[in-house]
């Protein structure tokens, strides 16, 4: 009896594991303005099938400065994916309604990082999701650089809009 | 406290104990404006800090607001998406509520804020309990819930949110009074510094007056001392050279006698015995004025002279001069019988020097001519001696007064003539002067008159 009580649940496990359905967070992100005529509204699955994955490691400071490492891409690089000819700046606005102009040459200086998953899993709305936008840097970020940066780091990422 | 000279002397030592004391002050000063400074940096530190935290509430706040705003127009409209966008936006409130917890962790914040956590947990397990469902607008009561819910949860943290700003103005507050004391401070610092800078002027320019005094007095130190050495030799020099000097004046006056009367004597032979005597009595002229030097005069008596002698004097003395010269040589006799108190012969070296300065300075220019004259006044007496040269050069004549100072070549000026006549007539109460404002070259002897009678001690009166 024992013995298939065990066997039972490794078979659970076994099914759970490979059948298992990815909970990927429910909400899209939109892209206008760019070289599609119509905006492109872009899954997270979308996301994580675009390239492989890069990686970056901080310690986050609207997080208790714990060294997190996120996972999702240099927006420079998706960004040229949709991006129209000659455009100054991308707003980024989010669910709860912030909104920030970054112009080109900030992306490019600042290498901003868009990530989409953390080692915890997909980022959902409530742990700044779907997509949240990172400025990378060494170390603990003192209060006054992230006064200067912050403006940039954009959480529950909701619309990407590109300004000529 | 210190009167100006005891100040002056002490100027070292007074100066370093300013220059101290300013310092100290401006150490408290600095060190009192960068703990106000640090208050003030801490006070706008926090001010930032709380201003974040007070926009992440409003933030939590808005979302929850715009999630019961959904949920209520998807009851109106039946528009289940809707029911996705309410629950976005009470995710969002949830996600800037966790961050304005880690700030208030890490910053150490004044006040924890109350504790949502719970609440925001009911709300999501009731979101959980609307997708739950096959239609998400099926149990209308559970959304009406949910938004009460938020409803309930808005308004504490409008109070949370309220009480932070409470806090906040009495910093600010504090803020503006921490601004003031820096105003003050900034004010102290501008004066002390001005203050140092005046100080610090005011020694230099004490500083540089100093050493300008001393360097003055160095210069006539030297001066006194060779002056001195001149002195101590003459006496000495005067008689070594005197005694041989006798020797070859009396032989010359032998000798040009003798020559004299040969008759058709080569005129080259006795122009040579000429030049040899001119030279020889200048000799005993220097001499004359180095032991004029050496003398202090202290021991000549003062005594009564009439002018007219003076001058007659004087005349024995320069005639031969004037008439080898060809000047022409007038002495105005008016007053001539004013009786003057003196040193006899230094009245007349006085003279005689003037006398043959001017034959020196005009004796080659075109119709020569020297005049002296005699003014009297209440108190004093005036002989004017006038040349007809044309005066002296403006460069020369603040110095024509120093010892050793010249204008004619070395050969013929020792720079001691009008140094020594200045000396003579100081002793004697009067005084010498140029006169600048003549057209030719005038000098001025004054001398007390005869109504203040001279003892050996000097000028009295009755």
């Amino acid at each position: 009896m024992r013995h298939l009580l065990l066997a039972l649940v490794c078979c659970n496990l076994i099914y759970s594991s490979v059948w298992a359905k990815v909970s990927y967070p429910r909400q899209k992100i939109s892209i206008t303005g760019g070289t599609h005529s119509s905006p492109v509204a872009l899954t997270i699955k979308d996301l994580e099938a675009y390239k492989k994955q890069d990686q970056i490691t901080i310690h986050d400071p609207y997080n208790k400065d714990i060294l997190t490492t996120f996972y999702g891409f240099y927006m420079k690089d998706f960004l040229n994916l949709y991006a129209p000819p000659a455009y100054k700046s991308v707003r980024v606005t989010a669910i709860d309604g912030y909104k920030v102009d970054i112009p080109k040459q900030d992306i490019d200086k600042s290498n901003l990082f868009m990530s989409y998953k953390d080692k915890a899993g997909f980022l959902t709305v409530d742990r700044m999701g779907p997509a949240r936008i990172i400025a990378p840097f060494k170390g603990v970020i003192n209060r006054d650089l992230l006064l200067q940066l912050g403006v940039y780091w954009v959480w529950q990422v909701k619309t990407i809009e590109f300004i000529k | 406290m210190f009167s100006f000279k005891e100040w002056n002397r002490s100027s070292v030592i007074t100066d370093i104990f300013v220059n101290l004391l300013m310092t100290i002050l401006f150490v408290i000063v600095i060190s009192l404006s960068f703990r106000s400074t640090n208050d003030n940096a801490a006070i706008q530190d926090d001010t930032f800090k709380n201003h974040f935290q007070s926009r992440l509430i409003l933030k939590s706040i808005n979302g929850l607001n715009n999630s019961r705003n959904e949920i209520l127009m998807a009851i109106q409209e039946k528009n289940p998406e809707l029911i996705n966008n309410a629950e976005d936006q009470m995710l969002g409130a949830i996600s800037n509520y966790h961050i304005l917890l880690s700030e208030q962790t890490i910053g150490k914040s004044i006040r924890p804020s109350l504790d949502f956590e719970k609440d925001f947990k009911n709300l999501k397990v009731l979101f959980e309990e609307v997708f739950a469902k096959e239609n998400v607008l099926e149990d209308t009561e559970l959304l009406l819930k949910i938004s009460r819910s938020a409803e309930e949860l808005v308004a504490l943290m409008y109070t949370e949110e309220s009480t932070l700003w409470a806090k906040e103005s009495i910093k600010l507050h504090a803020y503006s009074e921490v601004k003031q004391t820096n105003l003050y401070f900034f004010y102290g610092l501008t004066i002390c510094f001005l203050l140092i800078q005046i100080v610090f002027v005011y020694f230099t320019i004490i500083k540089y007056r100093l050493n300008k005094k001393i360097n003055h007095q160095h210069e006539r130190l030297v001066l006194q001392t060779r002056l001195s050495t001149l002195g101590m030799m003459s006496a000495e020099l005067a008689h070594e050279i005197n005694s041989p000097l006798m020797v070859i004046d009396g032989r010359l006056r032998i000798l040009s006698n003798e020559i004299n009367s040969v008759p058709n004597i080569n005129e080259k032979l006795i122009k040579n015995i000429d030049i040899i005597k001119r030279n020889s009595k200048r000799i005993q002229d220097i001499i004359k004025s180095f032991k004029t030097m050496s003398k202090s005069g202290e021991n000549d008596i003062f005594e009564p002279l009439e002018i007219s002698l003076l001058f007659e004097e004087v005349k024995d003395l320069i005639s031969q001069k004037i008439a080898s010269s060809q000047i022409e040589f007038t002495i105005d006799e008016s007053h001539s019988d004013v009786i003057i108190a003196v040193r006899r012969v230094q009245i007349v070296q006085v003279l005689t020097n003037l006398i043959n300065n001017s034959i020196d300075a005009i004796k080659d220019s075109a119709n020569p001519w020297i005049k002296i004259k005699t003014e009297v006044f209440e108190n004093n007496v005036q002989i004017i001696v006038t040349d007809s040269g044309s005066g002296i050069d403006s460069l020369h004549v603040a110095n024509i007064f120093d010892p050793f100072y010249s204008t004619k070549g070395s050969a013929e000026g020792t720079g001691l003539g009008l140094s020594i006549s200045k000396k003579i007539m100081k002793e004697h109460g009067g005084s010498l002067s140029y006169n600048e404002a003549c057209p030719n070259t005038q000098f001025i002897l004054t001398l007390i008159s005869k109504k203040r009678p001279v003892t050996e001690d000097g000028p009295t009166t009755y």
